[in-house]
């Protein structure tokens, strides 16, 4: 099970846990399979996320990161490592720089 | 330097555009016991341009309504005099820059492309932290560089020779600028705020967002717009001139309470959301 995106969110995955939105109420429920119309509905909430059955997000980029060049992925890295300052011992700056990292390689797909 | 020194350089810049007039008509009118919803919109709708661009923004992503907001008067009922008056007050400063020359040592655009990914990603980080006032953040974040424009405009020469020494050895830019200039634009940007009668805590905002390392920020959207400053150069929105990223200062980070583990979402947040926006300021 993962966390996922609710740009991610596709017809048929299960909910692996409730949604609830801001205040905590309970929107949908553990255990419901998503229709397009539950996904539209999460999205009119301004919901961002669901826990998802059967998927890992990582895995997820994992996938989709294959499908780029590792010049690129080695590109980027230099990019960026010249542009942050050092990470060692640096949990939220390491953490920013990871995001970031995947999400300019997400960008080099398009 | 001075606080009256700093004073008097700003009051004697003469090559910065003046604020449009539905700036300061619409901050007199809130001011004054007739600032009725009418009031308010029938200002806002001398300037076509600006009403467009506030409707733009209250039917974007920011904001979510389910159904299209048609009418400035629509929105101050739905978003009140204060959300209203900050996306007036950020896209009238946008506004008046438009048209300034400025020498080949500043890259406009991108400068514009780092104040407006700043902007959304310290809107997001305040909304995540549950701060109250999310669009007052949006606009200390969208003018948080201000100050840099305004030197370059002003006094472009010198401000060729900080983006040089910032180029060539890499320090700050707030560095290079006090050892050029004697003051840093975060100093410049703020008295400007101050003079411009922005509310105190946009002025906090455009003068503390570069917190030296073990300074504390005294206030959240100060820590939201410092943080929002250093994720959206992370994801190299434009640029501001910095060659090298600084550190998340440790105290701002604790006083925004949020987890390590949202930081991926409000960076995703952040990268949908900034396009939209973009589009709507016009880059």
């Amino acid at each position: 099970m993962g966390i996922l995106n609710i740009n991610e969110l596709k017809e048929g995955m299960v909910l692996a846990a409730d949604v609830k939105n801001k205040h905590g109420n309970i929107m949908i429920r553990q255990g419901m399979s998503l229709s397009e119309k539950h996904i539209m509905l999460l999205k009119a909430w301004g919901i961002s996320e669901a826990d998802v059955e059967g998927f890992d997000r990582d895995q997820l980029h994992e996938e989709e990161m294959k499908t780029v060049s590792p010049e690129v992925i080695e590109a980027i890295e230099k990019n960026m490592r010249e542009f942050f300052p050092p990470l060692d011992g640096n949990d939220i700056m390491s953490e920013i720089y990871r995001i970031a990292k995947k999400l300019k390689i997400k960008q080099a797909m398009e | 330097m001075k606080p009256n020194e700093l004073d008097r350089i700003v009051s004697s810049l003469d090559k910065i555009p003046t604020l449009p007039v539905i700036y300061t008509k619409l901050g007199k009118l809130l001011q004054s016991p007739d600032a009725t919803i009418q009031a308010v919109s029938n200002i806002i709708s001398e300037d076509q341009v600006i009403a467009a661009k506030v409707l733009k923004f209250v039917n974007s992503a920011f904001y979510g309504f389910p159904q299209r907001i048609g009418s400035i008067q629509r929105a101050i009922v739905i978003l009140g005099f204060n959300t209203i008056k900050n996306l007036v007050f950020a896209t009238s400063v946008f506004d008046m820059f438009r048209g300034v020359e400025t020498m080949n040592a500043f890259d406009k655009k991108n400068f514009w492309k780092h104040c407006i990914g700043c902007a959304v990603a310290s809107r997001v980080l305040a909304e995540a932290a549950d701060l109250r006032n999310p669009d007052e953040v949006f606009t200390g974040g969208l003018l948080h560089d201000i100050g840099k424009l305004v030197v370059a405009v002003q006094f472009p020469e010198k401000f060729s020779m900080v983006i040089n020494e910032v180029q060539n050895t890499g320090v700050p830019m707030v560095e290079a600028e006090r050892k050029i200039f004697g003051f840093d634009h975060t100093q410049v940007g703020s008295a400007l705020a101050v003079q411009w009668r922005f509310p105190i805590e946009t002025a906090n905002m455009i003068g503390s967002h570069h917190l030296a390392e073990g300074a504390a920020p005294q206030r959240k959207d100060i820590a939201a717009v410092h943080i929002g400053n250093i994720l959206c150069m992370a994801l190299q929105f434009g640029t501001g001139g910095e060659k090298r990223l600084s550190n998340v200062n440790k105290k701002a980070w604790e006083l925004m309470g949020l987890t390590l583990s949202s930081i991926e979402l409000v960076m995703e947040k952040t990268v949908k959301l900034y396009r939209e926006n973009a589009e709507i300021l016009e880059m």
